[in-house]
């Protein structure tokens, strides 16, 4: 099978992963975050790793909290579970295959898993990812690249790191259109 | 049983307050299966379904509507994009195509994409329905045909041009950008009444000042003896030698999304697909529904492409109506060109972080500007080429839909003559610098930077698009082995199946689609009530 074929077929179904016995696939996750108890569905390896794309995807702004302190993964998490579960299969695939150090070889030449990375390597992943030539891993990129900034800046906590003062409030408004 | 509603069902207020005949039955409160006889059941409470069910109730006829989305009011709109997202677009916010090239804003709600809509209404262009009955053999959508159609639904939904002195400072950037370069530039109409001017349109409004179909035709319908389950996703049509017998649907539960197990199942004399464009080919499909290889076929998107302007003042453009500004400079391209137009976005913090697509440092320092961006967004008119293909609606083996949009050589040049204009724009409105969104973005501040952003490639994955408007993939017209459903509306090879929402439109339209489907639906109400009677 030709790279770019196990690559595309890796993405949709799990080819990668089944390539068990070969040692990079199953190295384990780094651990160097907390796992919170709450999670519907994400492993904690695939918490793990959403969270240090979050970290790398959405940098505080001055004054700004981190990925983590927003919740990030967690929160995504939670909107997983109201997802169509073919939806988040398919981001599980592609944190799965993030995470494996045989795909991260395949891949990039890496040994090392995404969560395993120093915070530069990291960068330089989501930086080939967004650029690659195979457009899978374009896909991939705007997939969990767009779910963390999307979800940090979402967050009222950023608001005043990017300026933004917030919505109004139209209690008032809506007060004197109730009363008759 | 008829569609009369169950005890302790949810009543909806009539728009002025009188009492309902009809009912809202919202997920929760369905407890038993429900099975259901009506004159017409019509799936989908968009700028289609909504419409149609009002002129079908007043005409006397016993309606069902089912609506996969739940039923919100501005109470429910906080104005927080995180909460408005998941709750009010399809797929929780995240649609898009099978490759993400292109990202998909489309509603999920009673109302369906009018509760989120930006209120930007135009009639059809003339153009475009010549180009329909020339090439579509569509027959009988004049201007002239349409004219009270479109008056009517002026009137209900108070569609009205919006004065340029309440543009917000974004809008302004396009008015005075245009204007400097010599360029077409006018105000839009919008359909809003005690607009409070707040810019989030996009998250539900909070004053019911826009008239999305949730505070006028459906509260209309309603009043008349509409029956509407909200949380209530039409999962196939049941039919038999080309008649629909039954739509089969499941009450969802409406945190989750899942299925509550209850089912609601309506056998009406008509069934009418109002569910828009991508979802009302998807259902057809899963109905085994193919009208000869057609259904999904041609669906165009109008694909958005910006870029981020950077102004020394603050702009804010996530305050103020989102879009009351539009130039048509580019519309009408030379022949075997694809055209596009121009309006404004929301710049509101999540959909710019989104539309950014980018990580670290590039996407910090560009939300760090955020009050001094402005967004103009350039939307290419696709599907008037003969051999453009556009988008293809298809269905994944576990019954998701899936769409692919092929990029047409003639589209790709029009993101890239569009990006050239976007630039010279901002520029002349006196930006400091324009920032394109490629991987590695091009820095415009003169025309050596204009030509370096031509330069760049353009095309799926080599930059963000965008689209919020999905028009086609059940498309309307003359010739049988063409087209999905005839110039009434109706489904070929079927007695009594319409189809009644943005899925019908043969192209693109060049203009924002709301008011093209909400005058068809209001001209379709006359076939759908005579094959019901
Ligand atoms: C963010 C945004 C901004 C926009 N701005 C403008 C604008 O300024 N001007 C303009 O003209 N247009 C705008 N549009 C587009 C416009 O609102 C739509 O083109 C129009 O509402 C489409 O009408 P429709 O009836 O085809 O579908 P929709 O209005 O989308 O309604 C379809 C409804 O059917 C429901 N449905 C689908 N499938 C099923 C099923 N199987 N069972 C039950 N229910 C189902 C959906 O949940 C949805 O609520 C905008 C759209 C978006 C998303």
């Amino acid at each position: 099978m030709k790279r770019r074929t196990l690559l595309k077929v890796g993405l949709g179904g799990g080819v990668l992963l089944a390539l068990g016995g070969v040692g990079l696939s199953l190295r384990g996750p780094t651990r160097n975050r907390p796992v919170p108890d709450t999670l519907r569905v994400l492993s904690d390896r695939q918490y793990l790793t959403l969270a240090a794309v979050a970290a790398r995807v959405a940098l505080p702004g001055e004054g700004g909290p981190t990925s983590d302190e927003v919740g990030v993964a967690a929160k995504l998490d939670q909107l997983f579970a109201t997802m169509h579960p073919g939806d988040v299969k398919d981001i599980q695939q592609l944190l799965d295959l993030l995470d494996n150090a045989l795909g991260g070889l395949l891949l990039g030449g890496r040994t090392q898993t995404f969560t395993g990375s120093t915070t530069a390597q990291q960068d330089e992943i989501l930086s080939e990812w967004r650029t690659s030539g195979l457009s899978v891993r374009r896909t991939g990129y705007k997939v969990l690249a767009g779910l963390c900034a999307a979800t940090y800046h979402a967050d009222p906590k950023t608001y005043a790191s990017v300026g933004y003062p917030g919505p109004p409030s139209y209690g008032n408004v809506r007060a004197a259109q109730e009363t008759p | 049983m008829t569609a009369a509603p169950p005890p302790g069902a949810a009543s909806a207020t009539a728009a002025q307050g009188a009492p309902a005949k009809g009912r809202i039955v919202e997920g929760h409160e369905v407890n038993a299966n429900r099975d259901l006889t009506c004159d017409v059941c019509i799936v989908g409470s968009g700028a289609g379904g909504a419409v149609l069910a009002a002129g079908l109730v007043g005409r006397g006829l016993n309606v069902v509507l089912l609506e996969a989305g739940g039923a919100h009011t501005k109470a429910d709109f906080d104005l927080q994009e995180g909460r408005a997202y998941p709750m009010l677009y399809q797929d929780r916010g995240t649609r898009g195509t099978a490759d993400q090239s292109i990202s998909v804003l489309q509603g999920r709600s009673v109302g369906g994409s009018t509760t989120v809509n930006w209120t930007t209404c135009f009639r059809t262009p003339p153009r475009i329905l010549k180009h329909w009955a020339d090439h579509h053999g569509v027959d009988g959508l004049t201007a002239d045909a349409l004219r009270p159609h479109f008056e009517s639904v002026e009137r209900r939904l108070s569609i009205a041009p919006w004065p340029l002195e309440r543009a917000n400072p974004n809008n302004r950037k396009l008015l005075e950008g245009a204007k400097k370069l010599g360029w077409d530039v006018h105000n839009t109409r919008r359909n809003v009444k005690g607009c409070a001017n707040s810019g989030y349109c996009g998250v539900g409004c909070p004053v019911d000042g826009k008239q999305a179909m949730h505070v006028t035709y459906l509260p209309d319908a309603v009043a008349g003896g509409l029956t509407l389950f909200a949380d209530c996703r039409a999962t196939r049509l049941e039919h038999r030698g080309g008649r629909v017998s039954a739509v089969h649907a499941d009450v969802l539960d409406r945190a989750t999304g899942r299925a509550t197990g209850k089912t609601v199942r309506v056998r009406a004399k008509v069934t009418v697909a109002s569910g828009g464009a991508l979802n009302t080919p998807a259902l057809l499909l899963r109905s085994g529904i193919e009208g000869k290889g057609l259904v999904g076929k041609r669906t165009f998107l109008h694909p958005v492409v910006t870029l981020v302007a950077l102004y020394k003042e603050a702009v804010k453009g996530f305050y103020g109506a989102p879009q009351s500004v539009y130039s048509h400079q580019f519309a009408e391209p030379a022949p075997g060109g694809v055209g596009f137009f121009l309006e404004a976005a929301p710049v509101q913090p999540m959909l710019m972080a989104q539309a950014a697509a980018a990580h670290g440092t590039m996407l910090r320092d560009t939300m760090a500007q955020l009050p001094h961006i402005s967004a103009v967004l350039g939307l290419i008119i696709d599907g008037l080429l003969p051999d453009e293909t556009g988008g293809t609606v298809t269905l994944r083996s576990d019954g998701r839909l899936r769409l692919d949009y092929t990029f047409h050589p003639a589209v790709n040049d029009a993101m890239a003559a569009a990006h050239d204009a976007i630039a010279r724009l901002h520029l002349a409105a006196g930006a400091e610098r324009v920032l394109s969104l490629h991987a590695e973005p091009v820095e415009v501040r003169d025309e050596a930077g204009l030509r370096a952003l031509a330069a760049k490639p353009y095309g799926g994955l080599k930059h963000p698009i965008f689209t919020a408007h999905q028009m086609g993939g059940c498309v309307m017209g003359g010739d049988p082995a063409r087209s999905v459903v005839d110039a009434k509306h109706q489904v070929r090879g079927f007695d009594n199946l319409y189809v009644v929402d943005g899925s019908v439109l043969p192209t693109s339209l060049g203009v924002n689609p709301s008011e093209t489907i909400y005058g068809l639906a209001h001209r379709a109400r006359d076939f759908v009530a005579e094959a019901a009677s």
